[in-house]
This record gives C-alpha cells, sequence and structure tokens, in this order.
C-alpha cells in the first residue's frame, strides 16, 4: 500500500465515517491505515484526521479520513463533517441490529444533507462474531442495491475486507478532480505555518 | 426524552457553543481537562451560528421565546437561571410562489421543510446552499484568531475567501471652481489600499493620493510623531484634519479603516490604534485584510469544537442550563441542566449573556439592528469589483457613514455581500446584510424603517426596483448585554458577554484567554499550543518530498516552512518546486 508511483500526484478525498458508537469506526481506519487492531479500542481520542493512499492503476488517491472524534454520541455531529466529503462509509456492527437501523438513518441523513455525488460504503463491522450476528447478510445487502451505495461485511480484527472497502470506493471516485460542494472558487485561503505572505506589515501599500 | 449524561466529574461545563466558548472548549481539551460542552439550540455557534434558509426562517418566524419559569423550583445552593433572547424580529418577508408553481401539487404533498408552502419554490429547493450569518464577522489576516489558527494547527479544518473590496457611501466631488449642485449625488467607492490600487484609482485626486500613501506608510510608528502627540486626547477627526487629509479621505479611515461607527466618539489614540491593527493585515492574503470563512462565521466555531472533541469534550446540542449549584464559600460545584440532570463540576462553568438569575429583569440595553436580503441582484457587481469579466462572485464590505440618509442615521451602517464564490448561496442569488448600531431608548420602527429606506435606495440607484429582485427579508434587533445578569459574583462562574457588532474577532480571543488563565491558574498552559498530525503526515510530506528532490531531510524541512498560503492541500511537492524555481530566477 505504501508502494506509491512517485510520479502519479495523489488526487485527495475527503471521507467520513459515520455511524453509532461502538461499531468500530475507529477500529476501522486504524486497521485500514497502521494495520492495528486493539480489542479494548478506547473511545476516540486525538484523532483529526489520518490520510492513506491507495493505488489504483495509474493514479494515487489519498484519502483523507475523519473520524466522529465522539460527536455523533448525542446527535451533535457538526456540519463541517459532512462538509466536501467525497466518500462516506456507513458502519454499523452485524452483532446489534440496531444499529443497522441506526446505519440506514446516517444513510439518509447523507443522502440529504451531503454531496449529490457523494460515494456511500455501508460496513457490517464485527464479521468474526458471526455466531452473535443479529442483521442478515441479505438484509443489508438487498438495502444496499436498493439504495444504489456498496456493500461489504467486514472484520477490523481479522482485517477481513477493510482494504477491499476502501479500494471499491477509490474505484468509484471520479479521478480527475475532486468533488466538492463549493462552487467553483478561484483563490481558497488556508492559513498554514510559516507562511511567507506574512512580510512586513504595511508591505500592501508601499 | 433525552439521554442521561455519563456524570464524570467534568473540570469545565461550558453552555452555548458561542466563539469565546468554543475557542475556551479547545484549548481546556488541549491541556488535558475534561469538558462537557452543551448548547440550548440544535447547532454550533451560538451567538456566531451560520444558518441555511429553512433554519433562518424558523429563527425569524418564531416569534419570541417564551420564558418558562413555572419549572422552577427554589433549591438550596442553587442559582436558577431563565433564558433571555437576544433577538427581537421586527420584520420579515419573502417571495410567493407564482400561480405556475402552484399547479405542481406533487412537489408540495412531497415537500419535506419547514418553509411555508406559499413561498417561492426556487427558494425552497435551494434553501440548504444558503448560509446565511447571524452575526457578520470577518477575521484580520494578521489578527490573533489567524495567527492562532496557524499556530494551533486548526487551520487545517478551515477554508477561507478574502474580501474582495471595501467600499465607503460617499458624495461626488466637486473639482475646484465647479458650482456646487443642490443636492449632492451619493455612490460606493472602492477604498484604494495597495500601491497599485492608489494608483489606478480615478475617484481620488492626485493630491489625496500622495497624502494617503503617505498616511498609510506612517501609520505603523504614529506614536513618535509630534501631532500624534499633540493630539492624541482629541478627537480622531481633528487629528486626521490636522494631518491634511481632505474629507473623502477622513470618511475612508474613519468608517473603513478605523471601523468606526461615528466620527465623534473616539479620541485620536483609539482611533490610531485600530487603523494599525487594520493596516498591519494587509498584503497578506489579498488586497484587504480580511478573510472570510467559507460556509460563513459558525464553522469557526465547529472547527475549534471538533478540537475539543478530538481532545476528549463531550458534545450535548439541545440541552440547556436551569441551576447553577454552589458550595457554602460561593464556589460553583455544578449545573443542573434541563431535563433536571445534576452535572457536576471541579474547576468552573462558562456561561453566555442568554442566562440570567430568574429573579433578575434584564435593563434595556444598547443593540444593533441587522437587515438580512437574498437577492437575485448585487449591489456590488462582481465583474466591476473583481475586474474580470463573467466573475462568479465576490465578498464585499462597505460603509455608509452617518447622516449620509438624514439626520436619523446616527451610525455607519455596515454593508456586507457574499454569494456562490464564500459558499453562502447558491448560483445567481446575493446574500446582502445591512447593520446599524441602535442606541437605547431608540425607537425600533424608526431604525426598521431607516434600513428599509437605505436598501431600496441602493437598489433604485442601480435602477433595480427592491421588490423585483429580493426574494426575501427580514429584520431583527440582536442585544449587546454586558455585566453580570444578577448571578452572584461565583469566582469560577464565568458569563461571556454578547457579541459586540464589530466586525473583528480580537475581543472574542481575548476574552477566550482571559477566562483559560483564570480556569488554569497557576498551571502556566499555553493557549491552544500546535495539535500534533496524528498520523505524521507531515513526516511523511517532507519524506516523500525530499526522497523526489534529493534532498537532505534538514534542508528539506526548512523549506518546507516556507510553504506557500494559498494552496490547495496536496501541492507540496509542486509548490517546493516552483519556490526552487522562483528562487533561481
Amino acid at each position: 500500500m505504501n508502494d506509491i508511483n512517485p510520479s502519479a500526484k495523489p488526487v485527495s478525498f475527503k471521507l467520513v465515517l459515520l455511524g453509532e458508537s461502538a461499531v468500530g469506526k475507529s477500529s476501522l481506519v486504524l486497521r485500514f491505515v497502521r494495520g492495528q487492531f486493539f480489542e479494548y479500542q478506547e473511545s476516540t481520542i486525538g484523532a483529526a484526521f489520518l490520510t492513506q493512499t491507495v493505488p489504483l492503476g495509474d493514479a494515487v488517491i489519498k484519502f483523507e479520513i475523519w473520524d466522529t472524534a465522539g460527536q455523533e454520541r448525542y446527535k451533535s455531529l457538526a456540519p463541517m463533517y459532512y462538509r466536501g466529503a467525497a466518500a462516506a462509509i456507513v458502519v454499523y456492527d452485524i452483532t446489534n441490529y440496531d444499529s443497522f437501523l441506526r446505519a440506514k438513518q446516517w444513510v439518509k441523513e447523507l443522502q440529504r444533507q451531503g454531496n449529490t455525488n457523494i460515494v456511500i460504503a455501508l460496513a457490517g463491522n464485527k464479521s468474526d462474531l458471526s455466531d452473535k450476528r443479529k442483521v442478515d447478510f441479505s438484509e443489508a445487502s438487498a438495502y444496499a442495491e436498493d439504495n444504489g451505495i456498496l456493500f461489504l461485511e467486514t472484520s477490523a480484527k481479522t482485517a477481513q475486507n477493510v482494504n477491499e472497502i476502501f479500494v471499491a470506493i477509490a474505484r468509484k471516485l471520479p479521478k480527475d478532480r475532486p468533488i466538492t460542494d463549493k462552487n467553483e472558487i478561484d483563490n481558497i485561503i488556508i492559513p498554514k505555518v510559516g507562511d511567507t505572505r506574512a512580510e512586513k506589515p504595511g508591505k500592501g501599500c508601499c | 426524552m433525552a439521554e442521561h449524561l455519563p456524570n464524570d466529574q467534568y473540570d469545565v461545563i461550558i453552555s452555548s457553543t458561542g466563539l469565546v466558548q468554543s475557542l475556551l472548549a479547545g484549548a481546556l481539551c488541549r491541556v488535558e481537562k475534561k469538558v462537557l460542552h452543551l448548547d440550548m439550540n440544535d447547532r454550533y455557534g451560538g451567538q456566531q451560528s451560520t444558518l441555511n434558509l429553512e433554519e433562518f426562517h424558523q429563527f425569524i418566524s418564531r416569534g419570541q421565546h417564551s420564558t418558562d419559569q413555572s419549572n422552577h423550583e427554589k433549591k438550596e445552593g442553587a442559582t436558577s437561571l431563565t433564558y433571555q433572547d437576544a433577538y427581537k424580529i421586527l420584520h420579515f418577508d419573502y417571495k410567493k410562489k407564482t400561480t405556475t408553481q402552484e399547479d405542481t401539487s406533487e412537489q408540495n404533498t412531497f415537500r419535506r421543510s419547514d418553509l411555508p408552502n406559499d413561498m417561492d419554490e426556487a427558494l425552497v429547493s435551494q434553501s440548504r446552499r444558503f448560509a446565511i450569518d447571524l452575526t457578520s464577522q470577518l477575521l484580520f489576516s494578521n489578527g490573533e484568531i489567524v495567527q492562532l489558527l496557524i499556530s494551533s494547527a486548526v487551520g487545517r479544518y478551515l477554508e477561507f475567501k478574502c474580501i474582495d473590496a471595501i467600499m465607503v457611501y460617499v458624495p461626488e466631488q466637486i473639482k475646484k471652481g465647479q458650482k456646487p449642485p443642490e443636492t449632492l449625488n451619493y455612490r460606493f467607492e472602492k477604498v484604494p489600499l495597495t500601491k497599485g490600487d492608489i494608483m489606478k484609482n480615478t475617484f481620488v485626486s492626485l493630491p489625496e493620493k500622495s497624502y494617503l500613501v503617505k498616511f498609510i506608510t506612517s501609520c505603523m510608528d504614529y506614536e513618535s510623531q509630534p501631532e500624534f502627540q499633540k493630539y492624541q486626547n482629541e478627537p480622531f477627526i481633528e487629528y486626521l484634519r490636522a494631518k491634511n487629509l481632505s474629507p473623502l479621505l477622513c470618511s475612508f479611515i474613519i468608517y473603513a479603516i478605523a471601523m468606526l461607527q461615528d466620527e465623534k466618539s473616539v479620541n485620536a489614540r483609539d482611533g490610531m490604534s485600530r487603523v494599525k491593527l487594520f493596516i498591519s493585515s494587509l498584503g497578506r492574503y489579498g488586497s484587504t485584510p480580511f478573510l472570510y470563512p467559507l460556509f460563513g462565521s459558525a464553522e469557526l466555531n465547529q472547527a475549534f469544537c471538533r478540537v475539543a472533541a478530538v481532545y476528549g469534550a463531550t458534545y450535548v446540542l439541545r440541552r440547556g442550563v436551569e441551576n447553577v449549584v454552589h458550595d457554602v464559600n460561593e464556589n460553583v460545584t455544578g449545573i443542573e441542566c434541563t431535563q433536571g440532570q445534576l452535572l457536576k463540576c471541579s474547576s468552573g462553568f462558562v456561561l453566555d449573556r442568554d442566562y440570567c438569575a430568574s429573579n433578575v429583569v434584564v435593563s434595556e440595553c444598547n443593540s444593533i439592528v441587522r437587515q438580512v436580503l437574498i437577492s437575485d441582484s448585487a449591489l456590488f457587481d462582481p465583474n466591476q469589483i473583481t475586474g474580470k469579466e463573467n466573475s462568479l462572485g465576490c465578498a464585499v464590505v462597505a460603509y455608509i457613514p452617518p447622516g449620509s440618509f438624514g439626520n436619523d442615521q446616527k451610525y455607519c451602517v455596515t454593508v456586507m455581500q457574499v454569494d456562490q464564490t464564500s459558499s453562502c448561496a447558491p448560483k445567481g442569488k446575493f446574500l446582502i446584510s445591512l447593520q446599524i448600531k441602535r442606541d437605547q431608548g431608540d425607537s425600533d420602527e424608526q431604525v426598521l424603517s431607516l434600513l428599509k429606506t437605505i436598501s431600496t435606495r441602493l437598489f433604485e440607484s442601480k435602477n433595480i426596483v427592491f421588490d423585483d429582485v429580493v426574494a426575501y427579508q427580514a429584520v431583527y434587533r440582536q442585544l449587546i448585554r454586558s455585566g453580570n445578569c444578577g448571578l452572584p459574583a461565583f469566582e469560577n462562574l464565568f458569563v461571556c458577554d454578547d457579541a459586540d457588532g464589530s466586525l473583528d474577532y480580537g475581543y472574542l480571543v481575548s476574552r477566550a484567554k482571559n477566562v483559560f488563565e483564570k480556569l488554569t491558574k497557576g498551571q502556566d498552559f499555553e493557549f491552544l499550543p500546535k495539535m500534533p498530525n496524528p498520523d505524521g503526515e507531515d513526516d511523511q510530506r517532507v519524506d516523500e518530498t525530499s526522497r523526489l528532490l534529493g534532498l537532505g531531510l534538514e534542508e528539506q524541512s526548512a523549506k518546507l516552512d516556507q510553504e506557500e498560503v494559498v494552496e490547495s492541500k496536496d501541492e507540496t511537492n509542486e509548490q517546493i518546486t516552483e519556490e526552487q524555481e522562483t528562487k533561481q530566477d
């Protein structure tokens, strides 16, 4: 995954994760980005966003992955979170039917709030716990098909389908230009550390 | 029924997600304080909220909040709070749908929005593309908040647009020897701020140009000048006149540069310190010193709240505060929130002016009155402002000095126009706001009619009929409250003042820093230190680029520090190469 063709300029896409608390959103990201899994992952602290590149033919897709940072817990997710998101993974826990119902609500919310061209993937996580399964594969799969979204059952623990779901999303993204819900804007400014424009005050004038 | 919140013995409980509170939440969480952040509304932003049209219309048409005191029981060791609405809606109106639209009954049946049934369909269908600020705020490019966004790396969540032009409403210039006409014609003129703009300007006369250039260049060390020494306690206008500045230049300096409400109330010392603040932000990102967040002001609040959340804060919207609980030593120990849950906090409690002690009636205070318009036609033509053909749009701040619309206009009117280029409106729509200070005791009706007259006349002067182009309008009054609202002066209870109607964030940032210091007394913490990049992205970048360019790490990181500001996030490699090229040039 880190074998990047140096001549290909990565195209960046914002990807957001949604889903009820404790369905394994952060675990999926950590597995994908760092190849790690912690059985007792604490609620997310200190992860603003992670990035990971996916080589795809000639192109390199770079995901900027945003975590909810726990703001989904009391339905207090900031609208900023969805803004400019090109893709979303809506996660539920296959051992918890309520989390599946909640996932459906998130899909609805994304279709209402998000970009019109947002790529949505549904992830039925914790597929390693299939003996405790409460959500049928067929039910989730039919739902995904009806709504025209990607669907995979994943396990952050065993890594099953984790890379696959990100690659599937990468394939559906437009490669030439990043999607954005911004209208065409000519000069967007992102203040950065150590910028050289902070030249002598008053310079703009004389 | 709302969920019970975990009672984790919070260090600090913060109510409302206004900017001071959001900054504080972020800063406290960065030094590992346990924060519970509540907001009674279902949105982030407090007084800096940004709403889409549907939300804005709900806000405008809801009427006054009723203050419900019936549930309040007098509890021992607790001060009960009452909600005080800062807003009073004075007027609203919207374009009705046409008869052809009425026929599409199907649309009606499936209409899920809370907008009125008779509203123009074009507005309804685009409701979510509007980002309407409740208060106008701008960031000085070199101001404290931008420095903070850079030093803390919180800026990575945000994108900005530089304001394209600053305008002042001025009378036409009478040439020497010309007989002045009976009535002067007024129009908006661009305030030239860069050397190029000053030279190109055709409205400002040649001698004025040289005075203006002199004034701007000398204002960085104005304090040492003998003239200033003499005039520092005199009215600002006297000082400017003594510097031989024409009435036109005085208008530019007082209203557009020092951003004062009138010419009388400020002395030369305060006036010049405001001028210096403005001038020191010039030339950093564009031709004006101001930045505006894409999607509206509330993005800033959300960014700082996100930092807080990332570092462990608990966020709960739609939850207000009913009682402040304190011990015998008059220290706040917790709060009781709506639904009656008691939550403990050890270090302090931060509240905004929307609450006061139940037994107190807030006396009349100063306020601002604001008119918000959604228009199909711009007041400031984007092509003219940007000097480009087929310009997509522009962001403009304009000032109408007091008296321009008769003696009833006691204060300067601040006008702001934003559009699709700030992601605040759909294509072809313009969001225009007019804002004026209202003194205690002034009549609402008078200020309302003044603003309506001004906006109508501004469109008229462009040969546009107001009612033809304005699809939505609302006028509301917002209180500027300060003082302790009848709350006991507890050492660990902090009440944040209302936004004071000034455009820049300076005051809000210093207030947040001040409360932060008190809440972390003796611990010498930095206010919002740089967020480490959790995946080491910066290092990776250095690594990748250095490999590509065959440079050593050390050299490379030095180069990375010189990254350009205007960039899309992933053009680092390209930029570094560009920079090297420029150097060779």
